[in-house]
């Protein structure tokens, strides 16, 4: 295995970490906003690095490094805007944020 | 009359579309042209819209794509932070968040820049976008710290200067619930 697989193999297992993590928080986490925090950032950041570490794999020629980049930006664009629609959803709804002490 | 980003956003997509499907015969590139161009004809109304004026100097697009470079990396670079915060969040035993939401009124004027803004807002750590209504942001924020780079206006900034707006004063934010005093 090379130098160059090993870092796509670590980038990878980081990813799916962070895609653990993202799922864990939606469990976890008080409430709709919290929750939608994690998809938005912990989920981005984990395609970023598993699509990222697959980039450095020796079988990606030129043509599957453009899709995975294309999955790379169209992640990017479109988590945060999902995310948002969910949020604002709720919002016009009427719902209230979690808040470390009742207010 | 076709004007040149119309033919830009048609070569576009069939580049993109001849990247994907990588089968390049008469059958695939006329599909490949066929869904370019209906695609094309059904956005290209909404794409001379939103993206306003075309900038007039050779000078202007060189400073736009500039601005726009300096935007992603700086995006890309507060991604990783992000993320390395709300798993923090999420794997700390006692989740020390202390949420809030908060409004504000932005001077980006054009619906593009409000939306990468919008976006960009949703990417860096612990805040997030939840409604935009006309020049008023309704945001999440984890921690009230988070706040910091929207309060000093420092995030509008780098949207900002991507559409060549002028820099902003920091705006009037509302909290809500309100932020208590802390003692100093």
């Amino acid at each position: 295995m090379s130098a160059l697989t090993a870092v796509g193999a670590a980038l990878v297992s980081v990813g799916v970490a962070f895609l653990a993590v993202s799922a864990v928080g939606l469990l976890r986490l008080p409430d709709l906003y919290t929750r939608a925090h994690g998809v938005a950032k912990a989920e981005t950041l984990g395609l970023i690095l598993v699509f990222g570490g697959l980039l450095l794999f020796p079988q990606v020629d030129f043509a599957v490094a453009v899709r995975l980049v294309a999955v790379i930006f169209f992640s990017v664009v479109a988590n945060p805007t999902a995310v948002h629609a969910i949020a604002r959803a709720a919002r016009r709804e009427g719902l209230g944020v979690w808040t470390r002490e009742p207010s | 009359m076709i004007s040149a980003r119309t033919l830009a956003l048609f070569f576009v997509l069939l580049a993109f579309w001849l990247l994907l499907s990588g089968q390049y015969n008469a059958l695939f590139i006329g599909m490949g042209v066929a869904s370019a161009a209906l695609v094309t004809a059904l956005t290209h109304d909404m794409v001379e819209r939103e993206l306003g004026d075309r900038p007039s100097t050779v000078r202007a697009v060189a400073l736009k794509t500039w601005w726009f470079a300096v935007y992603t990396v700086w995006l890309f670079a507060r991604i990783l932070p992000a993320g390395v915060q709300v798993a923090w969040f999420v794997v700390h035993p006692r989740m020390p968040i202390d949420p809030h939401m908060l409004r504000f009124r932005t001077q980006l004027s054009s619906p593009i820049a409000r939306t990468i803004f919008a976006n960009s807002i949703t990417l860096v750590p612990g805040t997030m976008s939840v409604t935009v209504e006309g020049d008023e942001f309704c945001v999440h924020t984890m921690v009230p710290a988070s706040a910091a780079d929207l309060i000093s206006a420092r995030m509008q900034n780098h949207v900002g200067r991507v559409f060549l707006e002028p820099p902003q004063p920091p705006p009037e934010i509302v909290w809500e619930p309100a932020l208590k005093e802390t003692a100093p």
